[in-house]
């Protein structure tokens, strides 16, 4: 059987700003097997970012602070850790890579440096074995003169080489978890394509899981094995990828997938869901996609749903409050 | 960076040329005759034209400023009118007074300055960091000679711990440098928290910290480097700044500084004086800002050597 | 000033203090003589170095010379001479910054070398030159505060103006056929005077420092005027025996220059909130 390597329970996680609380996640559960490759799409805003800042506890302190849930890895709840041993869990078990690659290297130390900086703090390495081994990570994630880029600037790389230098720094202490945030979104096309390749071809290597944010589903479709929908600070649905992409649920879900282009199908325009995602500050009062689903009716204006069991599957929509028993929120 | 360092030092020839001229023709353009003050009310308009003809002030502009510069190019910056002493001798006694002070007042006012505005962008928010914010207000705002006046008055004249003037021993340096340095410690400890506040919000410190590096290491070393580039400049501008502010705690304290000397020879309108010791001063900051230029390349790799 | 930018303005509290301070010395420096229950440079040597009493609200100095008629009068003098000093200084950095911005070309090199060149001197440094160059006295002080503020302003206001003149207002203007002065004076110099304004308030907290500094040297305003760089001087020579004479203008010079600076840090905050440092 598959170990569960990281489980999420019910967590919160709310912004005190001057206009007003932001509950950016909201009682958000989800888990992550061994080897296992999880995707987390959704809009932009939708709290993807702030979640995995959460499981790392890096939420920004004032204003964010995680109000409730747990973050159990490896049976340990994250959130009961003391500063030092989350600090020794970030980068060596855990580890993230970033959406902005222009911006998440330090521009006054060489990337070399950055690298082997994590190996002499969790590893306890010298300074040779370190800069050897950031070497080996640099060649590791494709680039052809790793000595010479080691001494390199961040400014002197572009952003699909910046991206490549944070994926082995993430990689440099062997993680057990990579989570990556939008690793590609910042990158141009073709870029994007060599980067994801990089990424599938590491974790047959080094045996990572991974939990992949994205709100591009093609990318989904090409790596996930499961898939979290989240909308709203909510997640909305979770299943195996081919379920998901074969028999979308939720009606966002649904939506997501048709405004996905296809390549071998004639397409008039690109389908569009109508109206934009809430403002955080003040959520609709019952679904929180029901003002833009097609298929709301009156109970999803008024009442929140629960997250519903269905077909071995989650969904929080009320048209499928009888597919099956309430699941209880727990995945 | 050698490299860099060289040109550097090539591209300060016309500009040394340019601050000698203005200078030149500042102390040209002064009204009323330097010789006619000089030999008093009562000299004949003969003796005057001697004299006149004596300094070479009858000759053209253009020689004049050829034997000027020629002569600093020398080492030689001309004789005092009153005390007929050399300058470059005068100020050779004086000057390492007052860069004494000047590099004393700023590595004060950068230790102490940068660690206050750390310790308030680190702690942003509370009390400790508001009665920092206040006390740096004050520093910046507090005249140094005022406070230099305030030190003497605590702490040598009243409580007999420091001497009170002069620069003999090493004890001599501490009130002198301390209230130098104070309005800098202000003006460095705003700019460090501004700018470690701005770093602190950037992208690659969260990087920092997502790969569990200590919190310790993140601000005093990733963080700072990176906050250091605007400090720089203001430390730079505060050394040139305490150079000429060395004049009013050189007053206080009594220390025959260069910039002491600077004043009274404007007081006494010795124009020979101010000439010879406002090009050394302007020298000293052409040279300081060029230092710093060098420092920025050190601290910031993306600054190109071209 | 709209009503926004007012009611942000006195949301914070240190600006209402620091407007309340510079608000008290402004109220001195106009009524001038009125406060005055004595003539500043009354000499009486049979009441001198006077702790503050009933007749005398801060002491007499070495002459028997009340202090608080010549702290009031050295208002008048030290706050007039920044002022003026300051005003005429940013009006001539204003010309030189639109100049250098809006026309570009040779004439901002020329300008900005010129001002980069000032920028590299110590303001205190620049003033004593004009000094030396002048001579001291009330008005050659102004004119050395006002030679040392033109750099701050023209190149701030150089920026503004490059940033300004590729808006594309300015451009719809001159497709329209509007003159160069007509676009500087309706629309350039309107749209930087904020910031101006701003800058300009915190130069008078300098001003009034370089202003005393020169005085406190006995190469700005000179004796018996009472300004209050000029007093501590004098304060300093007694500073043993009898210190209230020092710290009655040290003080008040230092309350006045920190209102000036947190007015102006208001100011800013006020009129651009976005600025505001975190
Ligand atoms: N520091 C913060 N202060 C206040 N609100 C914040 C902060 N960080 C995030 N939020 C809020 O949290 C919500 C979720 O943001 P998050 O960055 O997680 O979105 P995302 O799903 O990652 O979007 P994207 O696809 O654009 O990266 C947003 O509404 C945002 O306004
Ligand atoms: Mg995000």
């Amino acid at each position: 059987m598959t170990k569960r390597i990281l489980n999420v329970e019910n967590l919160e996680t709310a912004f005190y700003t001057d206009e007003g609380i932001v509950r950016a996640v909201d009682n958000v559960s989800f888990h992550l097997d061994e080897g296992e490759t999880l995707a987390i799409v959704g809009e932009s805003g939708c709290g993807k970012t702030v979640t995995s800042l959460s499981v790392l506890r890096l939420i920004p302190f004032p204003p964010g602070k995680i109000t409730g849930g747990h973050i159990y890895y490896r049976g340990r709840d994250l959130l009961e850790l003391k500063e030092k041993e989350m600090r020794s869990i970030r980068g060596n078990e855990i580890s993230m890579i970033f959406q902005e690659p222009m911006t998440s290297l330090n521009p006054v130390f060489t990337v070399g440096r950055q690298i082997m900086e994590s190996l002499v703090f969790h590893q306890n390495m010298g300074k040779n074995d370190a800069r050897r081994r950031s070497i080996e990570m640099i060649k590791l994630v494709g680039i052809p003169t790793p000595e010479k880029c080691a001494d390199y600037y961040p400014h002197q790389l572009s952003g699909g080489m910046r991206q490549r230098i944070m994926i082995a720094m993430a990689l440099a202490c062997r993680p057990q978890i990579l989570i990556a945030d939008e690793p590609t979104t910042a990158l141009d096309v073709t870029v994007q394509a060599q980067i994801l390749r990089l990424m599938t071809d590491l974790k047959e290597k080094t045996d990572t899981s991974i939990i992949l944010i994205t709100h591009d589903l093609g990318i989904v479709a090409q790596i996930a094995e499961r898939v979290i929908v989240m909308y709203a600070g909510e997640v909305v649905e979770s299943a195996e990828v081919k379920s998901i992409f074969s028999d979308p649920l939720h009606p966002y879900t649904v939506g997501l997938l048709k405004s996905l282009p296809k390549i071998n199908e004639e397409q008039e325009k690109l389908y569009n869901i109508e109206g934009s995602v809430p403002s955080p500050k003040n959520y609709p009062k019952g679904c929180r996609f029901s003002p833009r689903c097609e298929r709301a009716f009156e109970k999803c204006m008024t009442k929140k749903p629960g997250l519903f069991a269905c077909n071995g599957r989650h969904v929080r929509c009320w048209l499928y409050e009888r597919g099956d028993e309430e699941g209880g929120g727990l995945l | 960076m050698l490299a860099y360092s060289i040109r550097r030092i090539f591209q300060l020839i016309p500009v040394l040329f340019v601050i000698s001229l203005l200078v030149f023709l500042m102390m040209h353009i002064i009204p009323g005759d330097p010789v006619k003050n000089m030999l008093g009310l009562e000299a004949s308009k003969e003796a005057i034209e001697a004299e006149r003809e004596r300094l070479g002030l009858n000759d053209p502009l253009p020689t004049q400023y050829f034997r000027f510069i020629s002569g600093a190019m020398k080492g030689d910056l001309g004789r005092s009118i009153f005390t007929k002493k050399t300058i470059t001798q005068e100020i050779l006694q004086r000057y390492p007074y007052t860069v004494k002070l000047a590099v004393g007042g700023t590595l004060f006012a950068t230790v102490v300055g940068v660690l206050i505005g750390i310790t308030c962008a680190v702690r942003r928010g509370t009390v400790t960091d508001s009665s920092l914010v206040v006390v740096s207000l004050v520093a910046v705002s507090t005249p140094s000679f005022f406070l230099a006046l305030m030190m003497m008055l605590i702490f040598a004249l009243n409580l007999h711990w420091l001497p009170s003037i002069g620069l003999r021993t090493p004890m001599h340096y501490i009130l002198p440098i301390a209230t130098l340095g104070m309005q800098s410690v202000g003006l460095i400890a705003r700019t460090t928290r501004s700018a470690m506040l701005d770093v602190l919000n950037q992208d690659y410190i969260r990087t920092s910290r997502s790969r569990g590096i200590p919190e310790k290491v993140i601000i005093y070393c990733h963080a700072l480097k990176n906050a250091m580039i605007p400090v720089i400049t203001v430390v730079g501008l505060r050394f040139g700044g305490l150079l000429a502010g060395s004049t009013l705690v050189e007053t206080v304290f009594s220390i025959p500084g260069i910039g002491r000397y600077l004043v009274d020879g404007v007081l006494k309108r010795d124009f020979p004086v101010v000439q010879g010791t406002v090009l050394v001063l302007a020298f000293s900051f052409v040279v300081v800002n060029m230092i710093v230029d060098l420092l920025y390349a050190v601290v910031d790799p993306r600054i190109k050597y071209e | 000033m709209d009503s926004q930018v007012f009611k942000r303005f006195i949301k914070n509290k240190a600006t209402i203090g620091g407007s309340a301070i510079l608000f008290l010395f402004l109220a001195m420096a106009v009524l001038g003589p009125v406060l005055c229950a004595y003539d500043p440079n009354r000499i009486d040597l049979t009441s001198v170095y006077q702790p503050p009493s009933a007749e005398h609200i801060l002491g007499t100095d070495n002459l028997g010379r009340d202090t608080f008629s010549r702290l009031v009068i050295g208002a008048r003098i030290s706050l007039l001479v920044s002022f003026v000093g300051t005003i005429v200084g940013s009006f001539l950095g204003m010309i030189l910054g639109v100049t250098a911005g809006y026309f570009g070309g040779k004439i901002d090199s020329v300008i900005s070398r010129f001002v980069d060149l000032l920028l590299a001197f110590p303001g205190l440094l620049l003033a004593i030159v004009v000094v030396a160059i002048l001579g001291n006295g009330i008005p050659n002080t102004m004119a050395a505060i006002a030679f040392y503020s033109i750099p701050y302003i023209a190149r701030m206001v150089r920026g503004i103006v490059i940033t300004l003149k590729d808006s594309e207002y300015v451009q719809a203007c001159r497709v329209m056929g509007a003159s160069d002065s007509r676009i500087i004076i309706t629309h350039i110099i309107p749209n930087s005077m904020s910031q101006i304004i701003v800058n300009t308030t915190l130069n008078l907290g300098t001003a009034i420092l370089t202003a005393s500094s020169l005085s406190f040297l006995g190469l700005g305003v000179t004796p018996p005027n009472p300004e209050w760089g000029a007093m501590l001087s004098q304060g300093r020579e007694v500073i043993r025996y009898f210190p209230l004479a020092a710290i009655v203008p040290g003080v008040a010079i230092t309350l006045v220059v920190m209102s000036f600076s947190i007015v102006g840090d208001g100011l800013r905050d006020a009129l651009d909130p976005k600025l505001k440092n975190n």
